[in-house]
Formats: structure tokens, sequence, C-alpha cells
């Protein structure tokens, strides 16, 4: 098979067949190919290879089109004119706009619970803290001591423990756990009537290190060596009966 | 816009894109519909023999999906052909990493289509088909995108990474040795 001297006619053949050129060219080629036998041959080649390239599988439009992700430019339909938009566009900005709208209120309400949770936990661990530090006689001055660990519903103190300067721990306050107030975990080794069960120290510190005698810190700190590790659970309460607690102070 | 990929009087794909922007999603269906078919025959001539459509379906997903990148410079057909082709790369390095099997290049098609070949009807076909297999995949890739699939030097070199000198060579050389192999 011969190739024709005319490179330009050879690149143009596979548009010629193709049908892209232009209607002066097409009837130029035409005239080429009918007299060369060369590119004749070619044209009839390139039919060949066309034809014999149809073995792609029928691809599902639709489906296809389904997996596309969804067009959410909203700020561009704004800029295209409103009666060059499509009948479909408005109705699929609307649902876009839907469904953009529904996510805020979403987010919005998941915040609002969120924030009303952190708050709730706020007001709880301020008033046992307050209950603790109002009411306990075992708390040493200038000391916020809390227990984190106390379950929060029984953390109701009993009375009005800002008039009368002590508080009465819901279930005796005995090992039940209620809202009374350690003394700084001190206080345990040397108040006699402490559940002594609970080895864990259920407490925590929040200020007024400073304020802490020297007696008082040494014995603080000697209770912290004997604390190994931090709980992996959340450590029971310690109740205090009252009595006990009066001449610590 | 691209000859042959819309009669006169249509959207051109620059109008369906910017229809399918707006939200028009049977714009999206007018896109697909008019290159989904070059896309299978481009990933068929490439030697996919598996989830050609699945593969057309990728193309069209990333390319959807990355519209705002298309900046028009070439034709939307030329872009989607170079998306396949990298997708089809990608397959077939993943496949050469499974199989620890030999390089791209040995991978000719000259068996690839020993399966089809009982399709092909008519004889004259059946031998210019193995012709155009026994091309080096570079030459062969180039020879179908012109041929099969009408692409211009310039989209040719667009899609394969390359330039329009080299794909005019390619293509020459390509039909050259098809001849060849008939004449044998």
């Amino acid at each position: 098979m011969i190739d024709c001297i005319d490179e330009g006619v050879r690149d143009a053949l596979p548009d010629f067949v193709h049908g892209k050129l232009s209607e002066l060219d097409r009837a130029t080629l035409t005239a080429h190919v009918e007299g060369c036998g060369a590119c004749s041959a070619e044209v009839a080649l390139l039919r060949a290879v066309r034809s014999s390239a149809s073995m792609a599988p029928a691809i599902d439009v639709a489906r296809i089109v389904a997996s596309l992700p969804v067009s959410l430019r909203i700020a561009d339909v704004g800029a295209l004119d409103h009666h060059s938009r499509p009948k479909g566009a408005d109705a699929a900005n609307a649902a876009g706009r839907r469904a953009l709208w529904r996510i805020a209120a979403a987010v919005a309400v998941i915040s609002l619970a969120g924030l009303s949770v952190v708050m709730g936990n706020r007001n709880e661990s301020d008033s046992v803290a307050a209950a603790a530090g109002n009411s306990a006689p075992g708390v040493l001055p200038g000391t916020e001591v809390a227990q984190p660990g106390a379950p929060r519903q029984q953390a109701v103190v009993e009375g009005a423990a800002g008039t009368e300067g002590r508080a009465v721990a819901e279930g005796g306050g005995v090992a039940e756990g209620g809202a009374v107030a350690s003394a700084a975990g001190a206080a345990r080794s040397t108040s006699p009537g402490i559940d002594q069960s609970n080895d864990v120290p259920a407490f925590a510190i929040v200020a007024g290190l400073e304020n802490l005698s020297d007696e008082h810190l040494e014995l603080l700190l000697n209770e912290m060596d004997t604390i190994e590790s931090i709980p992996s659970s959340e450590p029971e309460g310690v109740a205090l009966p009252l009595e006990n607690l009066e001449g610590i102070e | 816009m691209i000859p042959g990929t819309q009669s006169s009087g249509e959207d051109t794909d620059q109008q369906l894109i910017e229809r399918w922007r707006a939200g028009d999603s049977r714009a999206a269906t007018k896109i697909v519909s008019r290159h989904a078919d070059a896309l299978a025959r481009f990933a068929s001539s490439s030697g996919e023999r598996e989830e050609i459509e699945e593969l057309v379906q990728d193309t069209f997903v990333r390319a959807f999906g990355s519209l705002d990148s298309f900046r028009g410079d070439s034709s939307l057909r030329t872009w989607l052909f170079t998306i396949e082709r990298r997708l089809m790369l990608d397959r077939r390095r993943a496949e050469m990493r499974q199989r620890t099997m030999v390089p791209i290049e040995s991978m000719d098609a000259a068996t690839e289509y020993d399966a089809l070949d009982g399709l092909l009807a008519d004889e004259t076909e059946n031998r210019v088909r193995k012709a155009v297999d026994s091309l080096s995949p570079k030459q062969r890739e180039i020879f179908l995108l012109r041929v099969e699939q009408g692409l211009s030097y310039r989209e040719i070199a667009a899609v394969v990474g390359s330039t329009e000198g080299a794909a005019r060579v390619h293509y020459h050389n390509a039909m050259r040795a098809v001849k060849e192999f008939l004449d044998d």
C-alpha cells in the first residue's frame, strides 16, 4: 500500500472521514480522493478502523447522571439572566436553598443543646462547690473542695446551708455519698469517723493552696504520695459524719 | 466548539456546563449523552475490557467534581479523554501492583482482543483490528484518537501530554505500520 505524496491531504483524511471539514475542503478532498488510489485506499482503511472499533458496551446514561455531584453554586444563579434560566433550574435551586437552611438549623439546634449541657454541668459543679465551701465544717479556710465523683442527683443539700452554716448530706452523710466535702483528704487520715473503705481520694482542690497551714499541707502531701495514679473509673463519693469534722478546723 | 460534538442549534458544551452550574440537571444528562459513547469506545480501544461503564462513570464524576478547574482552553471532550486516560493508567498501575506483572509496554494488545475476534464478522475488519493491535501502546493510542475519535493533533497532544508535532509523527508512523501489517 503506497502513500500519497501530499502529506497535507493525508493529514486531513481522518477529518474527511469524520465529516469535520468545511464544504469547500470536503469538495476539494473528495475530488482528490476520487483521483488518487493511495488516498482512496487510505480512506477505506480509516473507515474500516472506525467500524471495527464499535466494541464498546452500551452506557447507561441515567445511572451515570445519578452518580454525578449536585451543583449547589447558588451564588451563580443570581448572575444568570432570569429569562435564559432553564425551567428546572429554579426548582433545583429552591431545593438547594432548603437543604442549606435545614443544615443550618440542625447545626444551630445541636450547638444550643451542647451549650445548655455545658452550662448545666457548670451550674451543678458550682452549687456543689458552694455548698461544700459554705457548709462543711471540715473544709479548710480558703480552700474550696469539690467532689467531682459524687453523683449529681445526690448532691442535694438539705436546708439553707448558707444561713445555718452547715449542710446535711442526704442519706446521713455516710457511705451513700452526699454533698459533703472532704477536707482535702488530709482530714481523712485524722478523722476516725470517715469511711475508710474508700481509698481513692475523692476530692479536687480548686483554689487556695497557699492558705493551707504547714501542718495541713504536709498532711495533704503525704496523702498525695499514696496516690498511685489517676483512677480510671469515677471515684465514689466520700461522706463524713459531721460530728467528726468539727474538731478538724 | 468542537466539530462533531453537537449539531447546529444545540447548546454547546460550554453552555451546558453553565446550565449545570446553575442547577439544571438536564444539562448534565445532555453532556453525558453526548460524550459517553466516545469515552467508552476510547476505553475499549485502549485495551480496557472490564468495567468500561464504571470507568466512564468515574470519568464523569471526576470531571463534574472539578468543573471549576475546566478553563475551556481545550474542548470538553478532550478534557474528558484526558481524565479517562489518567484513570486507565491508574487502573493499570494498580493491576501491575496486584499481579507484579510485566510493564505496561509489554501489554501489547496483540492478544487482548482474541476473545472478541469472533464477534468481528467481517474478515477485513478483523485483520484491521489485528493490525492496530500490533502497534505499540503509544502509537495505538494516538492512532485511535485520531481515527476513531477524530481528534486533531493539538487535542491529541493535550490528552496524552505530548506535543502536536510528536502526535503527528506517531500517527503517520502508526499508519505506515498498519499498512505494512496488512500488506504482509
